[in-house]
């Protein structure tokens, strides 16, 4: 009788899962399929089948580029920089959403944060241009109070804090929305008992919040590093200019430019697949270490 | 230990300066959609329309298509997100249960989707092949869910309490019996966060129409709004027509009133749905 | 389930399936689900699909053209280029931007129209066309059908490596309509404050540059807030020097045999020194490098430009005698603009826009096409026929112009003609020609239309003459496009010395670097080309 009841469990699982499991089959593996012209030197009018295969040759071509160091660099920390800085800010604005006792005041700020995540970079990057130039409010504020003026866009020392720091204000608020979905799940009771307990509001975040923002937390991280390589292309191409190009070259903007000449599919499929297996050697592997240390995992 | 009321104060004057700052360019936005082309292309607009005229939003709404195009987007939104949130609960909830089989192996290649690149023409020929072109299918099931949904939904699922499944099994519930009558009433909050991520994300649904769809009554608000704004750059070779005269508007200010325009109807969905983010809106039902 | 597997199977089909020859065979009947739907709404014009073989669909961009953008079914200028050509023509037009993209994935699947846009037969968007036979090749059709294109169409344009491969003609060039645009543009209202006659020489141009940076030439009380000379990111587009010390960075010229770029020869060492020297002395804005074209054209109607690089075409629009009160905001009553010419340099040389093939993108029929013969015939209609040169410089008669006793009423501010643009739908979006814009017909309507006409004159006594003419991509450019004129790697070195960043001499580092990373072999490549086409 139990036996029957969990084999007929199992076949309704299979059953809900079904539906989904197609779907990655036939519109996410199908297309990743398309992949294997990385190893190809692929024709549009030849197709997948019948295009010459040329083994590692494009990889060899992307490792043998001269500057191919210079963008790795400059990628690794553009995702470094992003995630270090990019991914505590939502929680941050989380925790402190949270702490407000005015709701209706809460659900303004909830409101308002979110909205620059609407604007295009196009938009958005013409605004701080204008703003960080050396012409711009920031410098003549900073030029009436004393300050040395800064050419933020053009130096190859605040590129990076450029691009970090418009990146966080257009998400930060959008991000936040993940996180406040998982703190509506806590009971208030906890926080009652808690503080009938004597805790104080560090103690209570310490040990109520951030456990149960945890896994939450972790999902986010591991799957961030998946895309630590990519770059939000639009944003790094309204900021780019040819005075800091050696520090704000990516693989993104670096595909971009084959894009402008085209036809070159076969190359920049190859550099984007680079990208992933290093994507996926860190989320596996960083997944495993989760594991064992927090208990938290994707899988 | 500080007062409590000082530290509402200190937060309420961060989180004001914060959302003036959010709030700024979208104020300079809209000002400068409101304002005579003469300031807007000398830019000479900041914080308040100059020379006040409402050109752009007259032409937005001139337009014969834009209500039915306005029908697109909401169509697809609606139904998108719908088809979303029942693909997506239901393999999330499968693979969030301990019984499942083969769950790691099938998360470990769902997280691989979610890495690996895709390409643009496989995607274009097996939407082709599947006589989805010029339908609005086109646009709603190749998105229809992602890894991350999937990941996301299964987090929060997992987080629900291991008693009241228990609860459930002794009054008979299957799993499918768990799904509808505990998960999912307890997991309104991640419903209503992928809702809004896949709404939005339909919401502005534009390359996809521009590579799916030929028939132009089926094309979605983004397009054709994109389509006002001249995209125009002296700088590139291109070949672009380089010669206007009577300008009613300027690209950017018609770029400033499609943000507007368009943004406006998915701002206020967020609003609606925050009451399923309310603290404890749970009633403590999730695991302790 | 049976439908999932039935279409991952076809999905396995198509991508082996997508070879030239396969495609002809569907080519006939384009994606016949849904299709036919769409067309009486979405292709305008074509009123009755089945009129035989003078229908002919046109795939082409809307070039950003407003009214294109948003034309409707039953559109009166298709209507009536129908009912004057005899033909059944239809447009389908995509966006610009991405126009490329999209026109790839046309070809990948293998529905395209009888008559094609593409920038050229060799363009790496349909890389090996030719080769796979795609193209119908044209020369006997033409040769055939259309006398009138040989003889309309001047030779330089049917030269170009754009429109013929091993001497077979694949394609159909649409002309630009003149020699060159390019030319700069001037304060005329500064110079006659100043009493300064417009500037020749060099240094004519300097102490413009200095009068200016010292004075308040604009008069709103900020010395300092005008540049004589302003510039934008797209360097490429707002340089104006470099013809005045004999180079052009897009350009190569015989040297010892040998075909090399502009970008490494010692003069372009000059013409950097000169624009560092400009940027020194505070005569160009110091932003250039990060301004946006919006904001450079926002200082230009806020009067803080002196000068700057432009085209004939955008006088009109923005800076003639009618307009430009519309956009000078400061000085509306004030502003006057000439047209004028760079210096001549130290060896006499000057020079803005390089001389080119004169064409604007080319047309191919695909091999897959029933009618070319008529599509052919069509073509050489619009090139020859009285009422095709009315309608595609002054639209349809009495609605955008009127005609008494042989004199033609056309006025372009008209609002017919002038909402959404619409003058741009008959001169150039379904014009198959060329860029009506520029034709003599239209040219002589315009008002102040003599001052236009000396502008395109002076513009084409400066063309840059140089020894790349027809030259096609480089396949090193495209391995290695940042050494690739105008390429980063150039423009990085120009913009790190013009502001200081770097001393003059980085650029003979950056001429090594050049050689090293592939530019030997470029050179090679170019002369290679060059021996074989002026054999």
């Amino acid at each position: 009788m139990k036996r029957r009841l969990v084999l007929r469990d199992k076949g309704v699982l299979i059953l809900f899962a079904l539906p989904g499991l197609l779907y990655f089959l036939l519109f996410k593996y199908v297309p990743l399929l398309g992949n294997v012209i990385a190893f190809q030197d692929y024709n549009i009018f030849k197709g997948i089948l019948h295009s010459p295969w040329v083994g590692f040759a494009q990889f060899e071509r992307m490792f043998g580029f001269e500057d191919f160091y210079e963008v790795f660099r400059n990628s690794v920390k553009l995702g470094i920089y992003s995630l270090l800085f990019g991914f505590p800010a939502p929680i941050i604005l989380a925790l402190l959403l949270n702490e407000l006792k005015s709701m209706a005041f809460k659900r303004v700020v909830q409101t308002v944060v979110y909205m620059p995540h609407f604007l295009s970079w196009v938009i958005v990057g013409s605004i701080f241009i204008n703003l960080l130039s050396y012409e711009g409010i920031i410098n003549t504020i900073a030029g009436k109070m004393g300050l040395p003026k800064v050419d933020y866009v053009t130096q190859g020392n605040t590129f990076m804090a450029v691009l970090i720091s418009t990146g966080i204000w257009k998400e930060v608020g959008w991000g936040t929305i993940l996180y406040l979905a998982a703190l509506s799940g806590i009971n208030p009771n906890l926080y009652e008992a808690a503080m009938v307990d004597g805790a104080g509001r560090w103690r209570q975040m310490r040990s109520i919040t951030l456990p149960f923002l945890m896994p939450t937390m972790v999902v986010v991280l591991l799957l961030s590093i998946g895309h630590i390589l990519d770059a939000n292309v639009e944003q790094v191409l309204i900021f780019l200019n040819p005075l800091v190009r050696d520090v704000g070259e990516v693989f993104d903007t670096y595909v971009y430019t084959f894009g402008l000449v085209g036809g070159q599919y076969s190359y920049t499929t190859a550099i984007a697949l680079f990208k992933a297996v290093i994507g996926i050697v860190l989320v596996f592997g960083l997944n495993a270490i989760s594991r064992k240390t927090t208990g938290e995992s994707l899988y | 230990m500080r007062k409590p009321a000082a530290f509402q104060s200190f937060l309420i004057a961060i989180l004001t300066a914060l959302s003036l700052i959010m709030l700024a360019p979208l104020i300079h936005i809209l000002s400068v959609s409101l304002s005579s082309p003469l300031y807007a292309q000398a830019k000479l607009v900041y914080f308040w329309p100059k020379g006040l005229q409402f050109a752009v939003y007259k032409k937005i709404i001139s337009m014969d298509e834009m209500w039915r195009a306005m029908g697109v987007s909401v169509y697809i939104t609606v139904i998108g997100t719908l088809i979303t949130l029942a693909l997506t609960s239901m393999i999330a909830y499968s693979l969030s249960r301990a019984t499942m089989p083969g769950r790691i192996w099938i998360m470990r290649l769902i997280v691989l989707t979610f890495i690996l690149p895709a390409p643009l023409i496989p995607g274009f020929l097996l939407v082709k092949s599947l006589h989805m072109l010029d339908t609005l299918w086109s646009l709603m099931i190749p998105g229809a869910t992602s890894a991350f949904y999937v990941i996301i939904m299964r987090t929060f699922f997992r987080n629900v309490s291991g008693e009241l499944f228990d609860a459930a099994k002794m009054d008979g519930c299957g799993e499918a019996g768990i799904y509808f009558r505990v998960v999912l009433p307890l997991s309104t909050a991640v419903i209503a966060t992928i809702g809004l991520f896949h709404a939005v994300y339909q919401w502005n649904t534009y390359f996809s129409a521009l590579v799916f769809i030929r028939d132009k009554t089926l094309y979605p608000l983004q397009v054709l709004l994109q389509n006002l704004v001249a995209k125009k750059g002296l700088n590139n070779f291109m070949g672009e027509v380089q010669f206007e005269l009577n300008m009613p508007v300027t690209p950017e200010m018609m770029s400033a009133g499609i943000i507007i325009f368009a943004t406006v109807p998915i701002l206020i969905v967020y609003p609606f749905l925050q009451r399923y983010f309310v603290k404890g809106a749970m009633l403590g039902s999730l695991k302790e | 389930m049976k439908k999932i597997w039935f279409s991952v199977i076809a999905l396995a089909l198509m991508l082996s399936a997508c070879s030239g020859n396969e495609n002809k065979a569907n080519e006939s009947s384009p994606n016949s689900e849904g299709k036919s739907s769409a067309e009486g709404k979405n292709e305008s014009g074509s009123k009755s699909p089945d009129s035989g073989n003078k229908s002919i669909k046109v795939l082409l961009s809307h070039a950003e053209a407003e009214y294109a953008k948003t034309v409707k079914a039953d559109d009166p200028y298709i209507k009536e280029l129908n009912r004057l050509s005899g033909y059944n023509l239809s447009f389908d037009f995509l966006g610009h931007s991405d126009y490329d993209q999209q026109l790839s994935l046309r070809f990948a699947s293998g529905d395209l129209a009888d008559l094609v846009r593409t920038p050229s037969i060799d363009s790496t968007i349909h890389k090996d066309a030719v080769e796979q036979g795609i193209f119908k090749e044209l020369g006997p059709l033409i040769d055939q059908y259309g006398p009138n294109l040989k003889k309309r169409i001047p030779e330089t344009a049917w030269n170009s490596p754009r429109v013929q491969k091993d001497g077979k003609i694949y394609g159909i060039p649409v002309l630009v309509g003149t020699a060159n645009d390019r030319i700069g543009l001037i304060r005329q209202d500064w110079l006659d404050k100043l009493g300064l006659k417009q500037p020749e020489t060099i240094d004519d141009w300097l102490n413009y540059f200095e009068q200016v940076k010292v004075q308040d030439v604009n008069g709103n009380g900020d010395p300092n807030d005008e540049y004589g000379y302003t510039m934008f990111e797209g360097v490429g587009w707002s340089s104006m020097f470099f013809g005045t010390f004999g180079v052009d960075p897009g350009t190569w010229h015989l040297q010892d045999g040998k075909l090399v770029p502009d970008m490494i020869s010692p003069k372009m060492k000059e013409a950097i020194a000169f624009y560092k020297m400009l940027y020194e002395k505070g005569y160009v804005n110091r932003d250039l490098f990060t301004k946006k074209e919006a904001d450079f054209r926002a200082d230009i109607y806020n009067g803080k430009s002196g000068s700057f690089a432009a085209a004939v075409y955008q006088y009109t629009p923005d800076f003639s005698a009618a307009n430009a009160p519309k956009k000078f905001v400061n000085e509306p009553d004030k502003v006057k603009i000439s047209m004028i010419a760079p210096p001549a340099g130290p060896r006499g040389e000057r020079g803005l826009g390089a001389v080119s093939d004169g064409i604007y993108f080319v047309w191919v029929i695909p091999e897959s096409v029933k009618n070319p013969e008529e599509i052919i015939k069509y073509l050489d209609w619009a090139w020859s026929a009285p009422e095709a040169d009315k309608f595609f410089a002054y639209g349809i008669e009495g609605s955008n112009y009127t005609e008494t006793g042989g004199e033609i009423k056309y006025d372009v501010s008209a609002p017919v003609n002038a909402d959404k643009n619409a003058f741009q739908m008959f001169q150039l979006s379904i014009n198959p020609r060329e860029i009506g814009f520029n034709n003599d017909l239209v040219l002589k309507t315009l008002p102040e239309s003599e001052k236009i006409i000396a502008g395109y004159k002076l513009s084409a006594d400066i063309a840059f003459p140089h020894d790349s003419l027809y030259m096609p991509p480089l396949v090193t450019f495209q391995n290695n496009p940042e050494i690739s004129t105008w390429g980063t790697m150039f423009v990085e070195m120009f913009s790190k010395i013009m502001t200081g960043n770097q001393p003059i001499d980085a650029f003979d580092k950056f001429v090594a670097d050049w050689h090293k990373r592939g530019g030997d072999k470029a050179i090679e490549e170019a002369t290679q080309w060059y021996d074989s086409f002026h054999k």
